[in-house]
């Protein structure tokens, strides 16, 4: 040893091997890639933490079509001329926890990337503080709005309120009442962040021309007006529906029932936009108008069905403005009639958005909420500024059970094919059962009280034990 | 620690041991050290490494005052001395620098004379008491093409002893007694007993072994030959593959290897092959990537990434997209050419697949390319054409039965009303609006049609002992079942070429493979539409223009033939390029490099038409569509190594050191251009209105390690081989990027114990093997443990969007298999019968996989460690027997059989874990929860089910656990013959397992899709004890039902078969054709693939399963000519 090695040597050795070792952890460690985005990065600048929340809308927009097309078909909406499983269960009321659990995922997609904005925004230096309240407020009010729809369609539901998944893997059902609590927590604070003008994607500032395709606060407070309706609450529905329906400045009734569903009209408090580059103006429309006979499969699969065909009265301006017919070239001719609220079918220049919230319904939110409380007066002048709208005498109603009756029918009228109404209407007014053990047997199915509420997908049962499936599947 | 070791003995192993060590740091770091001596008066100290001999002596000159004189034809320079002494004399100081050396030495007076061994030799010295019974020897070590043999072991038989050629090829061997042998080997050569009768200098020519025991075993970084191997590791030659017509030289190995499960997703050119060798080491989840459980792929020294190149964006027409169903894209091994293929290496136990560590943890598959032999400039032509057919057909219900199904279902239905009223017209078309009278025999016209295929190979190749080379080239096409013109085109080039320095120090070899791969596919596999209803409309008009039988302006049906007028194409390039380059810096001590690259890049484009798409859509310019994707895959990888070996005593031992730097980038575009005004336009995405990136996908794979190898062998007996390896991947996240490996396998050849061969006569090998060790798995994607948002596409208020790209978690680890093999290999009459038997145990740990997530956590999975515990076991056997071999007649059968066992030994916290409901502690896991299926109800006519509760909801609480849904066991018999010019090969493979049968893959009996014949046992009315449940087309209770019978066992059943995979006959022109021809050889052949198949199942394959194209049978006849 003592010949061969100088203590330096080994030191120097040691050294250079140590350069080596450290050479080589470098080389694994690798940078992001360019073609996506850190997630700490996408919340250290404004655009980004934006674009976090927009994204949203662009991939909910899909769900408006088929939210109101499964309602349609489940309730007393449409007809049916699919022949695939999945529509057909829709139609017989006979859903499976095995079919159409897109809905479901994909909305508890969407509120993962809710709460991902959420946690993103929070304890945030970066970012301008009125970009952080606008974007937690519309966060806010997104997450009331999917669970407000989640709670209507399963009833009680697993709140996920953060990312975490190991938390979220393992939840249970929270009850609908509990669900009701955080959805109507989440309106107040949407409230109280959201800006009251239309904002751009740049600042905060009003968008002119006014672009309606942000939440606003004037969206928390239409949805909390319908929660409040939801959970019987009809004093502070009727607050909340007259705090819209006074803002003339942002909302007033379209006169012409042609003009109801295009962009940003006067009527709309939310609308979404179709993401751009399209060819297509909104999904519904291209879904619902039929330019041949129905289809076989999911889209353009279906007409207004009868039931709903024979509740419009005599000289109602909304059959002929929103209902439109194909008729076939054979003998015997046959007429479909298709939802012609949206009037494009296919085309790159976007003349209409998707309506998500709109006035009427804060009209009939108001006189519901009224009748409720006896105020058969307000109710009348609310159900008749609806029905003038639509061409029709005042309403003849005069009891508050009448009342209820007619506003339930306006309702079906007012709101069909959109986004489910007539569905959930008649569940939370405890007319389910008496239509649908009509309307059922008439599409080919058994009507049960079970089939109110949808299956949880047998999936999640199987992955999450915490879970619990509804009565009857 | 050395001054331990002061016995010569000890000193002289010990020496050689710290020498590796020490150059392994100098070429490593590169780092010189010096050498110091002092003087002393008379004595002589010396402490030197690796000096020149003529230094050496200058230095005890100059301390002695001693003076050298040197033999003529002695080159002082060559050997380098490693001598340490201190205050010695001059006498014993000079025996220790000349043992070992070629050389003598004598004292008189002041002067050293040195002569070489040879010059001596003429003059024997006393070298012991016995001179007479003592003799050295000198010699050179050639393969019969006359190339040396560098590294050859030669072996005193008498004493164990012996010595290693140098990169010559050439030896000397001192103190060899008189009238003994000597044993020459070499790696992959037959070994050969020299007598040495006193000569002096001998030539050994060895033959390349044709013994399967001494051919040569390719384990990563070193070669053994399957007698002294310590690990599994099955061999399948090229010829072997080369007989076989495919396009994938992977879907050769189907039958041939012990313990490798091949299952083809489908018949189409192209498509993927699902591989696993020994079993599923991991969990499945809907999210988990498919190539978790590959093997890690080599070729030619360059990893070969497994997974396909078809973009997920667009996906890749009939053969699938990757991770999306039964197709899985493009297979990456249809892009290398069968015809280059040298030998394929199936490592499979710790030992074997330990070099590799952290990827060998599914097993290693090494595909090695042919290279140069020394010899004259031959030229080989070999070409084959032929046709396939499709393997077996469905029996599936005619027009008549077809018709009165479809009534009936309406009548059970209680439809008879919808069915009267014009309104429903078109809900049942295939009654009342097609002609009823028309049949049609969708099978005959979608997959009875006849598949070209056409391969021709040509090579030159040749060299000298210093040079070698071989240039090829080929050219294969093969169509498609279906009617259309379809293509599957490759174009290959193949070039090795090595070169040595005069003195063989300094070796090269460049190997280049390129193959052109053109896949012209149909965008959808048609043979799902053989279950359309008999009375279906034809397929065009008169016009010939597509057929939509419309009615009312709208189509009645989905004309399957839309989808051949969209043209779908996928290009790919695939270049592997590999240098290796290795010098001798002394003998046995090698230091080399490996610089691989590989390049694979696919072009595809599926373009639509408008006419493609049902009515009334046919001339929307949105409809027209043209949807681009290119995918690009580069890596490179260096592999410094440092290679010692050395004949210590009787024992041989090998080391390797070695280092690997790798990085992988993987790049993928897809773009959709739509809004072509018309048809024509389509090729161009120039003309398109609309022009949308789909996905731009980058990706970057960084891999590092460093190993070192072992391998300790006593007399040919005794065998230890211990590898360990550290390494880093960039797939895991900070901190947890390394993991080390490592791997023991000892082997005991009893055969040569003296009392063995006493004993047992008959035995002519016997090896028992153990090899226990632990190897890794990175196969999953890059950056899963970074937390990302992608851009979404689209944009909002102009802003385009943001969304998570997945759930993150920062902490998962390397994947751990531990793997137990014992084997025992017996040879009998002289290894014409050899058995091999082995076992095998890994259990996989710490499993990476995408754990399941319910849709409510917002993504359905996320990259963890499962601390669950899986173990697969099995047993293989082997049994080759040369059964005759005469002069005229050899005929040789070979047997292998596997018995695979999987059980999930331990899942702690399982009951709270997501799988709760998927898997039982104990059991296979590819036993699935299912309902149990407890026949038709003849009341209702049906199909019912175990019901706990018995109030008829079925929940997950009455699924029972199926059997599991795997093979049982499986193999292959290979048979070959020859006699005279003829020889036959035949390969049968059997399989024996469960699987899903048809009615899992269709829709109910009664809807408006024809169905196999079975269905005709079906329940009819009140009392019928029936197999099959009423006819419905749909009503919410049978339909409901028909969904849990998909669930249940009803659908699992017996999907064994046996298969003639492969029948080859050639016949070679007898050797007077040839000379008057001036050919060396001629050989005409006929090769066939899945001949037929025997089996229960019904439906089209048992292998495919599914609606997919089943297995190709081929018929081809070829020529092959060598000039």
């Amino acid at each position: 040893m003592k010949y061969l090695y100088k203590p330096w040597r080994n030191v120097f050795v040691l050294i250079l091997f140590a350069i080596f070792l450290q050479a080589c952890r470098k080389f694994v460690q690798i940078p992001a890639p360019d073609t996506q985005l850190v997630t700490t990065s996408v919340f250290a600048n404004n655009s980004t933490a934006t674009a976090a929340q927009t994204a949203i809308y662009s991939q909910m927009i899909q769900e408006s079509f088929y939210m109101s097309q499964n309602c349609g078909l489940l309730s007393d909406e449409l007809t049916n001329y699919s022949t695939a499983i999945s529509q057909l269960q829709f139609y017989t009321n006979s859903m499976t926890a095995n079919q159409n659990i897109s809905r479901w995922s994909n909305i508890y997609n969407y509120i993962y990337q809710i709460n991902a904005v959420l946690e993103g925004l929070s304890n945030n230096s970066n970012l301008a503080p009125n970009v952080v309240k606008q974007l937690m407020g519309e966060a806010k009010f997104l997450r009331a709005f999917w669970f407000f729809y989640l709670t209507n369609q399963f009833g009680a539901i697993p709140l996920t309120t953060s990312t975490d998944y190991s938390i979220n893997a393992k939840l249970p059902r929270t009850s609908q009442e509990q669900v009701y609590g955080q959805i109507i927590n989440d309106l107040k604070e949407a409230q109280s962040l959201l800006n009251s003008n239309y904002v751009s994607v740049n600042d905060t500032s009003i968008t002119n021309p006014m672009d309606k395709v942000r939440p606003t606060k004037w969206a928390a407070t239409a949805l909390l007006a319908r929660a409040y309706l939801y959970t019987k609450k009809y004093d502070l529905a009727e607050i909340q529906a007259t705090a819209v329906i006074d803002n003339s400045q942002f909302y007033q009734l379209e006169n012409n029932l042609n003009n109801v569903f295009l962009k940003n009209s006067m009527e709309a408090i939310w609308q979404l936009a179709i993401p751009l580059p399209s060819d297509i103006n909104t999904p519904d429309g291209e879904y619902f108008i039929l330019i041949g006979g129905p289809q076989s499969g999911v889209n353009n699969s279906t007409s207004i069905s009868p039931e709903l065909l024979n509740a419009f009265e005599t000289g109602d301006k909304r059959l002929s403005s929103w209902i439109d017919s194909f008729t076939t070239s054979s003998t015997p001719s046959l007429t479909y009639y298709f939802p012609y609220k949206y009037k494009i079918y296919q085309s790159g220049d976007i003349q209409e958005y998707v309506m998500v919230l709109r006035l009427a319904e804060q009209y009939l939110i108001r006189a519901e909420a009224r009748a409720m409380q006896n105020n058969l007066g307000g109710t009348a002048a609310d159900l008749d500024t609806i029905r003038t709208r639509a061409g029709l005498p005042n309403t003849t109603a005069s009891t508050q059970a009448e009342f209820l009756n007619a506003i339930l029918h306006e309702r079906q009228v007012e709101l069909f094919t959109e986004w489910g109404h007539r569905w959930y209407d008649l569940i939370r007014t405890g007319n389910a059962n008496s239509v649908m053990s009509v309307v059922t047997p008439l599409k080919g199915g058994v009507w049960s009280p079970n089939w109110q509420l949808f299956p949880i997908p047998q999936d999640d049962i199987l992955i999450d034990h915490n879970l619990t499936q509804n009565n009857g599947y | 620690m050395r001054y331990l070791f002061y016995r010569p003995i000890l000193q002289e192993r010990w020496q050689k041991v710290s020498l590796i060590m020490r150059l392994t740091t100098i070429f490593l770091i590169g780092f010189m050290f010096q050498v110091t001596a002092r003087s002393s008066g008379q004595t002589v100290t010396l402490a030197v490494k690796n000096m020149p001999l003529e230094k050496v002596c200058k230095e005890i000159e100059k301390q002695t005052g001693y003076y050298f004189v040197y033999a003529k034809d002695m080159n002082k320079n060559e050997n380098l001395i490693s001598i340490k002494v201190d205050h010695v004399s001059i006498d014993e100081a000079l025996k220790d620098i000349f043992k070992g050396l070629p050389y003598t030495f004598q004292i008189i007076d002041k002067v050293v004379v040195i002569n070489t061994v040879r010059r001596i030799s003429q003059e024997p010295i006393t070298l012991t008491k016995n001179s007479e019974s003592v003799t050295s020897v000198e010699g050179v070590v050639l393969a019969e093409s006359g190339q040396p043999l560098g590294g050859a072991s030669i072996t005193i038989v008498s004493t164990g002893k012996g010595v290693l050629a140098d990169a010559k090829g050439e030896f000397s061997l001192k103190a060899v007694p008189v009238n003994t042998d000597i044993l020459v080997s070499y790696i992959g050569y037959s070994p050969k007993r020299v007598p040495v009768k006193g000569d002096k200098f001998i030539q050994v020519r060895l033959a390349v072994a044709t013994n399967d025991l001494d051919a040569m075993v390719i384990k990563g970084y070193y070669n053994t030959t399957n007698r002294l191997n310590t690990g599994n590791v099955t061999t399948v030659k090229g010829e072997d593959i080369q007989k076989q017509p495919v396009t994938d030289p992977i879907l050769a190995l189907e039958g041939r290897v012990p313990g490798l499960y091949i299952s083809q997703t489908s018949g189409m050119p192209g498509a993927y092959a699902a591989i696993q060798l020994r079993g599923q080491n991991f969990l499945p989840t809907d999210g988990s990537p498919l190539n978790l459980n590959d093997p890690l792929y080599i070729v030619d020294g360059v990893p070969f990434n497994s997974s396909s190149l078809t973009s997920g964006g667009i996906g890749g027409g009939a053969l699938g997209a990757p991770g999306n169903g039964a197709g899985q894209g493009m297979s990456p091994f249809n892009s290398l050419n069968t015809g280059d293929v040298e030998s394929i290496q199936i490592l499979k136990d710790a030992d074997a697949t330990a070099i590799y560590g952290s990827r060998g943890a599914n097993g290693v598959i090494i595909i090695t390319t042919r290279k140069g032999k020394i010899g004259n400039t031959k030229f080989d032509l070999n070409v084959y054409t032929g046709a396939g057919k499709v393997t077996r057909k469905m029996k599936l219900l005619n027009l008549n039965q077809y018709l009165q199904m479809r009534h009936e279902a309406i009548g059970n239905d209680g439809l008879g009303v919808y069915y009267n009223d014009p309104n429903f017209k078109d809900g049942f078309s295939d009654l009342l609006i097609w002609d009823t009278t028309r049949y049609t025999d969708w099978q005959q016209l979608i997959i009875n049609h006849s598949s070209p295929f056409t391969n021709a190979q040509a090579s030159l190749s040749g060299g000298t002992s210093n040079y070698q080379f071989l240039i090829g080239g080929g050219y294969s096409t093969q169509g498609v079942l279906f009617p259309g013109n379809y293509t599957d085109r490759k174009a290959s080039m193949h070039v090795n070429v090595r070169n040595s320095s005069q003195d063989q120090r300094l070796q090269e070899s460049l190997s280049i493979d390129y193959v052109n791969n053109i896949n012209n596919l149909p965008s959808v596999d048609l043979t799902s539409t053989i279950v359309l209803p008999p009375d279906a409309p034809p397929l065009y008009n008169e016009n010939g223009s597509l057929n939509w039988e419309k009615y009312n302006g709208t189509a009645t049906w989905d004309n399957p033939f839309a989808n051949t007028l969209k043209k779908a194409k996928a290009v790919t390039d695939n270049l592997i390029a590999n240098l290796v380059l290795n010098y001798t810096i002394l003998k046995g001590l090698q230091l080399k490099s490996s610089f691989g690259y590989s390049h694979s890049q696919m072009n595809q484009s599926i373009q639509q038409p408008s006419v493609s798409f049902s009515p009334p859509n046919d001339n929307n310019p949105g409809r027209r569509v043209n949807s681009i994707a290119t995918t690009d895959r580069k890596t490179w990888i260096i592999e410094p190594q440092v290679n010692y070996s050395a004949k210590i005593s009787k024992a041989s031992l090998d080391v390797l050191l070695g280092a690997t730097f790798q990085q992988n980038t993987q790049n993928g575009i897809a773009e959709k251009a739509s809004g072509f005004a018309a048809d024509v336009l389509i090729p161009n995405p120039k003309a398109a209105s609309n022009f949308r990136l789909i996905n731009n996908d980058i990706s970057l794979y960084r891999y590092n390690s460093f190993y070192a190898r072992a391998g300790y062998n006593w007399l040919d007996k005794y065998l230890f081989n211990i590898t360990a390896r550290r390494d880093g991947s960039s797939r895991f996240g900070p901190g947890r990027q390394f993991g080390n490996f490592w791997a023991i396998g000892t082997g005991w050849i009893f055969s040569a114990e003296p009392f063995i061969k006493k004993a047992i006569n008959a035995l002519s090998f016997g090896k028992l093997r153990i090899s226990y060790g632990t190897t890794g798995n990175d196969a999953i994607a890059d950056y899963q443990y970074l937390s990302t948002y992608n851009p979404y596409g689209n944009s909002y208020q102009g802003l385009s969007g943001l969304t998570p790209t997945r759930i993150t978690n920062p902490y998962f680890q390397w994947e751990v298999v531990k793997k137990l093999e014992g084997g025992l290999e017996l040879g009998f009459k002289q290894d014409r019968i050899i058995l091999s038997v082995s076992y095998y145990r890994n259990r996989t740990g710490n499993q990476l996989v995408s754990y399941s997530l319910p849709y409510i956590a917002g993504f359905t999975s996320v990259q963890y460690n499962l601390p669950a515990n899986i173990q697969n076991e099995g047993q293989e056997f082997t049994l080759s027997t040369i059964n005759v071999q005469k002069k005229n007649i050899y005929w040789k059968t070979s047997f292998n059989i596997s018995f695979p066992h999987n059980k999930l030994i331990s899942f702690p916290g399982i009951a709270s874990s997501t799988y709760a409901n998927s898997y039982i502690v104990g059991k296979s896991i590819f036993s699935k929860f299912v309902y149990h299926y407890t026949g038709v109800d003849p009341q209702t006519g049906l199909y019912s089910f175990y019901n706990k509760s018995g109030d008829g909801n079925l929940t997950f609480n009455d699924e029972i656990l199926s059997k599991p849904i795997t093979q049982q066991y499986f193999g292959g018999v290979q048979s070959s013959l020859s006699y005279k010019e003829f020889q036959l090969d035949i390969l049968v493979q059997f399989v024996k397992q469960l699987g899903y049968n048809y009615q899992a893959y269709l829709p109910m009996p009664g809807d408006l899709s024809n169905m196999p014949s079975h269905v005709l046992a079906r329940w009819k009315k009140p009392g019928d004890k029936a197999s099959v449940q009423k006819y419905s087309q749909f009503s919410g209770s049978t339909s409901r039902v028909y969904s849990y019978y998909r669930l249940s066992d009803g659908v699992i059943t017996d999907a064994s078969f046996i298969r003639i995979k492969n029948i080859s006959l050639s016949y070679q022109l007898p050797n007077q054709w040839k000379n008057h021809m001036h050919l060396q050889n001629v050989r005409i052949y006929l090769l066939c693939q899945n001949l037929f198949t025997i089996t229960k199942y019904y439906g089209l394959d048992p292998e495919t399963g599914g609606l997919n194209l089943p297995p190709v049978r081929m018929m081809t006849a070829g020529l092959q000519i060598n000039l």
